[in-house]
């Protein structure tokens, strides 16, 4: 049972898509039905609403960063499909008001959008009398074109892009990109030298485990595991009997204690408690898989030692990439940067199979873009150590099919709408001209 | 040679020090606490053109002194009580003061304080001053001990534990030692070795003091005269390398006015005067060794009155390290500033717009229709110097006209008349020009505070940029263009505020001669919605653009930073007002007490976000805004309150005139 202050955990995306169905069939058995509920969806009044809607929750979220991390103001105000606010008033009263998350009203604006913005307008556009209305309406029709793409620009990222970052001193080099805040567990034969093949469980699937478990088994591995307790952020311990707050402890004398998600998610230490049952034997080896150890937890089964770690994912990238030079400058007789940029090599098969390799700068605001994959100078370090002789630097690598789709939208949006305003601003000094004529004659 | 230059530098590095009680006196030339002259025009124009290095930038001594003065005093011309007489000086000469004539300097009181209690409470007694009053370094002295005592204290705290009082406090202690530091500028000039009567060295000693400077700029002779003598040489040599450690510490001011040897690739970081000193020594640099020689030589006519030689040894400074900036590449836009900075093109516009709001003002009188004119002209006039001005700092600093948060300000002055201009010639209507001028007076007002606020935090207002903001395409873009939606968005509050505020004046016009005398008030209302959709076109864009600059150079479009929230509420504000006015569900009133709200949304997004100080975007950060911007909201709610009450008053009258402003 979900408490009210955790309505923004509510995953409602099923109840609201079956409310739309359920509309959808409701209009499609009545003409009036039908003619009420588009005349509502593509109502300003809904439009209004929903604007309004988001402009508190955008405000709230933006105030809530004051006290709660980004990541946290994220899940609770935007991706949210409820969400209850609390405002402490004088006296201490606090008032929890629920309120519409970032979510629904996006959902619900887009419906709007699409009903009101594309299909009311085009309705009046083609009812239009005269040139100068059909313009703007047009005009105004294609400026929601630009939103809708905006927005399908949005979902596009949020649902198929992949992010991480690549991070190399000088003379290393990569051909993966590890995500900052997605997990995995992977399992592998310790023992292997070469060609080691990788087992991957998804985050989806154990992340949300709590006191439950879950088994995995595989038809080559001689083993199950059982994963149990996933905690976002946490630390090792030794096992304590008076610390109620420890999940369940390992049996090495050592116990997973949750700790509160710190405040960018790519500083979280993930852990999760696990079993291991050889195949064929009734014990059952506990441990504890932690993000923060630098081994992995290993253990014997069938004739081999195998090795699980939880780790953040990894993605591979379309070449390899080698950090030749790393170069940063600050402002002369200051600590302030001016310029920090890395010189690579990419390599990457051509059409015949055959290595390629070009040098290429990346720096701030100049990526390096192949292939669908974007790399983006994002950090350096150790920044902590001013007198540290070799420097890291930190790439940020993303994959998004939507890139470009943003650029495009603005492109739609300036002109249609830069056109709209004048056609409109043009008719209205025409009116204002004319009007003082016939004072004037008068 | 080679071997005593070699002993030299090891005695330098303090690898053969030799006990303290040697030799070694400070500095020890105390100058005079009078001056005998004036500055002259000469000396100043001489000096201000002076490069020098500070914040990373190249720029001249006027700026540098402007500021300084500025940060210290919220002043860019001290004026003062002395000896009987007012004194208004130019801020070079100030510094001039500072760097010549420290003990004199010390006596004008040129450090604000806001709140004397904090004084008081370190336990100076400060007499019949006022609450808020400026104090010398002279005034403070008593009580330096303890202030510095109370600063430290308070830096230990968490900036959100301070109280106003410590906050001012802390303040005050920095700013009184950025002001010692200043008064120690030309220390290394001034110091000294005690040299044996009779002795090695003594040619070039003064009462049994030898001027560190007059010995460095010699170095060859003082080289070969303690090469003949070994042991003395020695501990003449360790007493050089100490009075230069010395100098080096005291020179370390943070502004640096020699420019290095080589090219501007080989060494971007200028000298401080100490570390000329060991230029001279290390390197034989003659830039070094010719900026301190002129400053020693100017410092000693200052100090014997000798306006002439001080003119003179003035300009070989100048001279000496302009040659080497200017072949080094790095002076090309100096001149400019320190005309630009002369100038004071934004103050003269801001006189211009008072003008122009006075002349329009009047000009709503009946038979007044010249008095239009001169306010088209002056407005006209004003917007032109705006522009040229921001053009004008483009050039100098070689970037797109807003970098930083005070040059949102004069852009959004200037494009704010020009904005007026056009709705007024567009309506026709005369109360639309002088609302533009007020606009921009207040928001040249609003500039010159957030100058004080950049000469107080960085002592310049042309900053060098972060790494990620280093590009002007995006600056060109997305700066400019969300930068002239929050224009246009905060002109549509001042229409609106107008509009409001002339409800009672439409409303008793109405019951007199019904509802057609409200048509300006009406016309009023299209402006505003205009001006709300003209707004949303470069909020939006600007937004976009911001969202696909954050692309490129974060990897992601958007991230809910409060910044970026910040513009989107501007946008979805716009998006409602024009929505609600579109379907009808708001109409005059509403259409105006919207945009009232829109005014605070602006300015939560132009200061408050970053008053937040959290996200990427922190780059922004101003403090002690909250207080104004409360004011604000508070002053916007009461513009509220002031048109629903004069809304409900014919409704409770019965009059028939809701349809006009009804409901909404």
């Amino acid at each position: 049972m979900i408490s009210l202050i955790e309505l923004h955990t509510l995953d409602l995306t099923l109840a609201f898509w079956g409310c739309i169905v359920a509309l959808v069939i409701a209009g499609a058995t009545g003409r009036e039905r039908r003619v009420f509920l588009m005349g509502w969806a593509g109502s300003f009044h809904l439009a209004v609403t929903c604007l309004f809607g988001l402009f508190v929750i955008s405000y709230l979220g933006t105030e809530a960063q004051i006290d709660m991390s980004l990541q946290d103001s994220i899940k609770k105000y935007f991706e949210s499909w409820m969400l209850v606010e609390r405002f402490t008033l004088p006296w201490d009263f606090v008032l929890s008001v629920p309120l519409p998350g970032g979510q629904l009203l996006m959902s619900l604006l887009a419906i709007n959008l699409l009903m009101g913005g594309l299909l009311r307008v085009s309705k009046n556009l083609i009812a239009a009398r005269t040139t100068r209305r059909k313009l703007h309406l047009g005009c105004l029709m294609v400026t929601h074109v630009g939103v809708v793409v905006l927005l399908a620009a949005g979902l596009v990222k949020l649902h198929l892009s992949e992010t991480g970052h690549v991070t190399l001193f000088e003379g290393q080099s990569t051909s993966e990109f590890v995500s900052f805040h997605e997990w995995e567990i992977v399992i592998f034969d310790a023992e292997a030298t070469s060609d080691v093949q990788e087992w991957i469980i998804p985050a989806s699937d154990f992340e949300d485990l709590e006191s439950d478990s879950r088994r995995f088994t595989g038809e080559d591995l001689p083993f199950e595991l059982i994963l149990e307790h996933f905690v976002i952020n946490g630390r090792l311990r030794p096992k304590s009997g008076s610390a109620g707050h420890v999940s369940s402890p390992g049996g090495d004398g050592w116990a997973l204690v949750p700790e509160k998600p710190a405040g960018r998610e790519g500083v979280n230490v993930a852990g999760i408690l696990a079993k291991i049952k050889p195949k064929g034997s009734q014990a059952t080896i506990p441990g504890i898989l932690w993000a923060g150890e630098r081994f992995p937890f290993t253990f014997p089964a069938g004739s081999k030692t195998w090795a699980i770690s939880l780790r953040h994912r990894i993605f591979e990238l379309p070449g390899e990439i080698r950090l030749v030079d790393f170069h940063r400058e600050l402002h002369p007789n200051t600590g302030m940067p001016r310029v920090f940029r890395s010189d690579v090599e990419w390599t990457e098969l051509d059409a015949g199979g055959n290595p390629n390799m070009n040098k290429i700068r990346i720096s701030m605001n100049e990526p390096l873009r192949r292939d669908g994959h974007a790399l983006f100078q994002a950090n350096w370090g150790p920044q902590d150590d001013p007198n540290a002789t070799r420097l890291y630097s930190q790439l940020e690598v993303t994959r998004n099919p939507s890139d470009h789709w943003p650029t495009l939208a603005v492109i739609i949006i300036g002109i249609s709408m830069s056109l709209a305003m004048s056609i409109r601003l043009m008719g209205y000094m025409r009116q204002q001209a004319s009007r003082r004529l016939g004072e004037g004659k008068s | 040679m080679r071997s005593l230059m070699l002993i030299l530098s090891m005695m330098l590095l303090g690898s053969l020090c030799l006990p303290k009680s040697f030799a070694f006196q400070g500095e020890n030339e105390a100058p005079a606490g009078t001056r005998s002259f004036e500055w002259t025009p000469e000396m100043i124009a001489t000096m201000e053109a002076l490069p020098l290095q500070h914040g990373g930038r190249i720029k001249p001594l006027r700026s540098w002194a402007d500021f300084k003065l500025l940060g210290l005093s919220t002043r860019r011309k001290p004026k003062f009580e002395q000896n009987g007489e007012q004194v208004k000086m130019d801020a070079v000469a100030w510094v001039l003061d500072c760097m010549f004539f420290p003990e004199l300097a010390a006596t004008y009181p040129v450090l604000s304080v806001d709140d004397s209690s904090i004084l008081q409470a370190v336990g100076l007694d400060v007499g019949d001053r006022g609450r808020r009053d400026r104090f010398s370094l002279e005034d403070l002295q008593l009580v330096r001990t303890e202030l510095i005592g109370s600063a430290q204290r308070i830096q230990g705290l968490d900036g959100s534990e301070r109280s106003r009082e410590e906050t001012q406090t802390l303040d005050l202690a920095i700013r009184m030692r950025s002001l010692e530091d200043m008064m120690r500028t030309l220390a290394p000039i001034r110091m000294s070795v005690a040299v044996p009567e009779g002795g090695l060295l003594g040619q070039w000693a003064t009462d049994g003091q030898a001027n560190l400077v007059t010995l460095l700029t010699n170095l060859d002779q003082v080289r070969s005269a303690l090469e003949k003598s070994d042991q003395a040489g020695q501990r003449m040599a360790a007493s050089l390398a100490a009075a230069m450690e010395e100098g080096m510490a005291a020179g370390a001011s943070g502004v640096a006015f020699v420019p290095p040897a080589g090219t501007r690739t080989d060494d971007e970081e200028w000298l401080d005067l100490g570390q000329a000193l060991m230029a001279t020594v290390t390197e034989e640099h003659e830039t070094s060794r010719l900026a301190l020689l002129g400053l020693k030589r100017a410092q000693d006519a200052a100090s014997a009155g000798d306006v002439e030689e001080l003119q003179a040894a003035l300009t070989q400074v100048v001279q000496a390290t302009s040659d080497r900036g200017t072949a080094r590449g790095e002076l090309k836009e100096l001149t400019s500033e320190v005309s630009f900075q002369n100038a004071q093109l934004f103050t003269l516009a801001l006189v211009l717009f008072m003008c122009a709001f006075l002349f329009g003002a009047l000009a709503l009188l009946p038979g007044t229709r010249w008095l239009n004119w001169l306010a088209w002209g002056t407005s006209g006039i004003g917007a032109l110097i705006l522009v040229v001005g921001i053009i004008w700092r483009c050039l100098i600093i070689g970037r797109p006209p807003i970098t930083n948060l005070y040059e949102t300000a004069p852009f959004i002055g200037a494009c704010g008349v020009i904005l007026a201009m056009f709705v007024a010639r567009i309506q026709r209507q005369k109360a639309i020009l002088p609302l533009g001028a007020l606009f921009a007076v207040a928001i040249l007002f609003l500039s010159q505070s957030l100058e004080l606020r950049d000469a107080v935090s960085s002592g310049d207002s042309m900053r060098n940029l972060m790494a990620v903001l280093d590009t002007n395409f995006w600056l060109a873009t997305h700066v400019t263009i969300v930068t002239f939606g929050y224009c246009a968005a905060l002109f549509a509050w001042s229409l609106a505020a107008l509009w409001v505020l002339a409800l009672p004046f439409v409303q008793s016009h109405r019951r007199k001669m019904g509802a057609s005398t409200a048509v300006w008030h009406r016309s009023l209302t299209r402006s505003i919605y205009g001006v709300v959709a003209f707004g949303l076109l470069f909020s939006l864009v600007g937004t976009i653009l911001g969202g696909i600059w954050a692309n490129y150079s974060w990897g992601r479009f958007w991230g809910w930073d409060p910044k970026e929230n910040g513009a989107l509420v501007i946008v979805l504000w716009q998006l409602v007002i024009l929505h609600a006015r579109m379907g009808g569900l708001i109409k005059d009133l509403g259409l105006a007490l919207a945009t009232v709200v829109l005014g605070s949304v602006v300015v939560f997004s132009w200061f408050g976000v970053n008053n937040l100080g959290v996200g990427l975007h922190s780059y922004g950060f101003t403090s002690g805004a909250a207080r104004a911007m409360s004011f604000w909201h508070m002053a916007n709610m009461l513009l509220i309150g002031w048109g629903l009450l004069w809304w409900m008053v014919p409704l409770m009258k019965g009059s028939q005139s809701k349809k006009l402003t009804g409901p909404e």
